[in-house]
């Protein structure tokens, strides 16, 4: 943790929302970074990074000082973040017939943003992938963490993320080598919720 | 397709840009929803504390009265059982426990 960081969360567990808006500052877009990558939605994404925040204050008083901050706050956003796929899984069950009738096919605007083709493809895999499985991605290939520091975030064994990559891997290397054929069945018949 | 491949195209997927006014309002917006949690936080841990004080302190106290005594009892009722089944061996014995305790018979063989 930054001497500044230090500085910032002492003032916070005394109360201090000043000193916690500036964490907030210095911490935001590697947290929006983080939900939109889990959500694929820039208003999802939005709520959980405020929702990661308010939980973080509530929680401050058990944060060890000795701890890295961004570390702590990542938990805390991905913990958010599976916490928000379950809700979503539930919404999703309850529409999903209606879903299967309309045939969604996905617009261009969906994941904004994406710029091209191969990217929206790559976007539209991980978000198919189980929940747990894009988390180790995400911490993994877009943030640059080693599976020990991925397994500290996400509170299992070091084993279990590896293996939960080497499957995500594996389902995104399929989806993304048949997406042309899979783009033409229903967008509902195609997403994976766990 | 390689891992290098994969990794590759998922790099390519960027996170939306937003305009600068939004990363300058955010810290203000989750500021202002931390002061009715802070609030909160700061009235919410008494009531629990003082209900697992008070639970434990009852849970003490009927140890204490109940099954303490009940054991200690049984204790020495078992004792006393030991003692008379040693002394007299070779008797017939019958063994009685009532409100005023261990009592015992013995007849001849």
């Amino acid at each position: 943790m930054s001497d500044a960081d230090h500085e910032m969360v002492l003032q916070s567990q005394n109360g201090d929302t000043t000193a916690f808006e500036t964490l907030v500052r210095n911490h935001q877009q590697m947290i929006h970074a983080l939900t939109f990558r889990m959500t694929g939605s820039i208003a999802d994404a939005e709520d959980l990074a405020q929702e990661t925040f308010i939980r973080a204050f509530e929680q401050i008083g058990n944060f060890n000082r000795r701890a890295k901050f961004s570390t702590w706050l990542y938990s805390i956003a991905v913990h958010a973040c599976l916490n928000w796929r379950r809700d979503e899984a539930r919404r999703y069950r309850a529409q999903s017939r209606c879903a299967e009738e309309m045939l969604v096919e996905p617009t261009p605007n969906e994941f904004p943003g994406t710029e091209s083709e191969s990217a929206r493809q790559a976007q539209t895999a991980l978000m198919r992938l189980p929940a747990k499985q894009r988390a180790a991605i995400v911490l993994t290939i877009y943030d640059g963490l080693n599976h020990a520091e991925a397994a500290k975030i996400l509170g299992c064994s070091e084993t279990t993320v590896s293996w939960r990559v080497f499957a995500a891997k594996r389902k995104l290397k399929r989806m993304l080598s048949s997406s042309s054929e899979s783009e033409r069945k229903p967008r509902a018949e195609n997403y994976e919720f766990v | 397709m390689t891992d290098f491949e994969l990794e590759s195209k998922l790099k390519s997927v960027s996170v939306p840009e937003r305009p600068l006014e939004y990363w300058e309002s955010f810290p203000s917006q989750v500021r202002v929803q931390l002061r009715p949690a802070f609030a909160e936080q700061r009235q919410k841990p008494f009531l629990p504390r003082l209900a697992w004080g008070g639970g434990i302190a009852l849970a003490c106290l009927f140890f204490a009265l109940v099954i303490f005594p009940a054991i200690n009892t049984a204790i020495k009722n078992s004792r006393t059982f030991q003692k008379q089944l040693a002394e007299l061996p070779h008797h017939l014995r019958v063994f009685m426990a009532d409100e005023h305790g261990m009592h015992y018979l013995i007849a001849d063989q």
